[in-house]
């Protein structure tokens, strides 16, 4: 096991170094700079003199190897926006936003899509399972932004219910945590159903009937724990994605998250954010997929770590 | 004594282009500590009425009976929920395939504790130790570390102990045994069958093997049911069924059996394949592939016609003026 999470480690170790260099390059491939500010425009001799500021004036790879020893020393530099900024405090302020909200739309999918993932296959055919994978279906092809202004216009905007933005009470957190989900519960259901009908077919699930376990336990303990195999799989790309924050939440409910930033600072080419908040990223999804797969493992006796 | 007594037991799975009628009405007993051998080819009935006797068939079966006994119980009035109680204590179940038959996330040792904490609602530690014991009785070496073992790092003959040692753990008064050879290495066939005969005198628990092969029932069982086309064509002792039997699709059977000594011989195989069952015929299921059959044969079921006490037979050849047509032994 530990030499496992090593190798695993070193690879996403180096994994990280290729996403930063790629995203370096080709970040400095696109026009602009963060001074330049469209029409008005900053006279010459000041563009000049921010960029040997910055050090944005020397030849590309020298800049490159400044910005790695700088990241090796922990430090993201500052905001080209607002110099004051670093990048270091504006990921540390935006990320636990994000992570909490999205940390609460994992644990809201992974309970309610398992749930009804469940029901469904063992109801198969009946009227629940139509309705829910009916629903599943329209919430995996409907985009998130679609969603997101459907409620926002019906219990914030109509019926008043819940506010529209913002992170104050627990009541401002049912609109963003919702939308999150939406599409992640009519995935995870639809996989739990699928695999659930599948493992319920298995000779063991017969033997366990056979031993006289009771059907909830032939389900909940024998089915289920072979049906979450996939949606595990499917666990660490949605921890990453939605405990980095989305766009189109965060900006919808006003909410200063990660996700908010990202987009910004890349219409600003705001280099150093754009940079920060991908290695972040990175790291997250990363580290993310390395959980994973080690829970597989335990979940899993069949899948040898070691070899 | 009476252990299981079943009468007139019919399956009928309904699928989408119809019904497909497994089981047509079966009567069977078993007496305690008795050893009975069900024995057909594939599709003939066999498994389907022990699920059915256990619940353990899809939702879309259907299952009824005149009566099935079992110990004194009514099992006919009893649901899935009831059954439950009583399969996995009373009865125990061997199933054919040990590779697919054991849950692969959890250890060996969890799933031979199952029964146990269900039926008995004894502690961990006390299970655990019954477990070790039975695990001795299967002749499974170093049983406690297998007991932290997972399945797929078991071979398939020591997973057919396991799961052997699953359908004893409560001491059941019955042992259903389906087809517990049939995914297994010839070796390894002959040391499962000598294990459960062995067991089953050690115990004295009534045993049903259902099998294809008749070579395991001359071996094992002291009376013989053969069925084909989902109902019971001839049974009786396992001397009656070898030395005299009476249908022709046991005679089949028989001369279908490869013999190791004597001159070289070709098997001879039953021709033609097994009635359709979503449209039986009304007649012998058998008498398609029948070469006695007469006009009679088609159009009407045969009923059981007592031989003995023990012995029975479905076929019109028994009756008074029909052609006479006799058993001339396996080499005839």
């Amino acid at each position: 096991m530990g030499k496992y999470i090593f190798k695993r480690v070193i690879s996403g170790l180096v994994t990280i170094v290729i996403l930063i260099t790629c995203c370096f390059f080709l970040m400095h491939a696109v026009p602009g700079s963060p001074f330049s500010k469209g029409e008005q425009g900053v006279p010459p001799e000041v563009m000049q003199r921010l960029n040997e500021k910055y050090g944005l004036d020397l030849p590309l790879h020298e800049q490159y190897i400044r910005y790695m020893s700088n990241i090796l020393h922990g430090d993201l530099g500052i905001s080209y926006k607002n110099t004051t900024v670093q990048v270091n405090d504006l990921v540390g302020r935006g990320f636990p936003v994000s992570a909490r909200i999205g940390a609460l739309a994992v644990v809201v999918s992974l309970l309610i899509g398992v749930a009804l993932g469940i029901v469904s296959a063992v109801k198969r055919g009946s009227l629940f399972d139509g309705i829910a994978m009916v629903t599943a279906t329209i919430g995996v092809c409907v985009p998130l932004f679609v969603i997101s202004v459907l409620l926002l216009y019906l219990f914030a905007g109509v019926l008043k219910w819940l506010p529209t933005y913002g992170l104050s009470t627990w009541r401002h957190y049912i609109l963003p945590v919702t939308c999150l989900s939406f599409s992640p519960i009519a995935y995870i259901a639809r996989m739990t159903r699928s695999s659930m009908l599948e493992v319920m077919q298995q000779d063991y699930i017969r033997t366990a009937r056979a031993k006289g376990v009771s059907e909830f336990f032939v389900i909940c303990k024998h089915g289920l724990r072979n049906a979450i195999l996939p949606v595990v799989t499917y666990l660490g790309t949605l921890i990453a994605n939605l405990l980095t924050g989305s766009f189109i939440v965060e900006r919808l409910f006003a909410i200063p998250g990660l996700g908010k930033y990202f987009v910004d600072s890349i219409t600003a080419r705001d280099y150093n954010i754009i940079m920060g908040v991908t290695i972040f990223l990175g790291i997250f999804v990363v580290t993310c997929n390395l959980i994973v797969d080690v829970a597989y493992g335990i979940i899993d006796p069949r899948v040898k770590m070691d070899e | 004594m009476r252990l299981l007594e079943i009468e007139n037991l019919r399956t009928t799975f309904d699928i989408h282009v119809g019904s497909v009628q497994a089981v047509r009405g079966i009567d069977l007993h078993v007496d305690e500590g008795e050893t009975v051998g069900i024995v057909g080819e594939s599709g003939c009935g066999k498994s389907v009425s022990m699920l059915s006797l256990l619940h353990l068939l899809p939702d879309y079966a259907r299952v009824t009976a005149d009566k099935i006994a079992f110990g004194g119980t009514d099992l006919t009035k009893m649901d899935a929920k009831a059954m439950r109680r009583l399969s996995g204590d009373q009865i125990g179940m061997i199933f054919q395939d040990p590779m697919t038959s054991l849950n692969p996330l959890f250890t060996v040792g969890s799933q031979l504790i199952e029964p146990l904490r269900i039926h008995k609602k004894i502690g961990e530690k006390e299970a655990a130790q019954i477990v070790l014991d039975k695990l001795r009785l299967v002749e499974i070496p170093d049983p406690e570390s297998r007991m932290k073992q997972y399945p797929h790092e078991l071979s398939g003959g020591m997973r057919q102990r396991i799961m052997i040692a699953m359908a004893i753990m409560c001491d059941p008064r019955l042992i259903i045994a389906d087809e517990p050879t049939t995914a297994l290495d010839v070796t390894i066939q002959a040391q499962i069958l000598d294990l459960i005969a062995s067991l089953q005198k050690k115990l004295g628990t009534a045993v049903i093997m259902i099998t294809h092969d008749l070579g395991v029932i001359a071996g094992m069982c002291q009376r013989v049911v053969v069925m084909y086309g989902g109902v019971i064509v001839e049974e009786g002792t396992v001397r009656e069924i070898f030395y005299q039997p009476r249908h022709p699709y046991t005679w089949g059977l028989l001369r279908s059996i490869p013999q190791k000594s004597g001159e070289k011989k070709k098997l001879v195989p039953i021709s033609g394949s097994p009635p359709d069952l979503i449209a039986p015929p009304p007649g012998c299921p058998f008498a398609a592939r029948c070469p006695y059959a007469m006009n009679i044969c088609n159009s009407a079921m045969p009923p059981m016609r007592p031989v003995s006490d023990t012995h029975s037979a479905r076929c019109y050849l028994m009756d008074e003026g029909a052609p006479d047509v006799k058993w001339e032994g396996i080499r005839a």
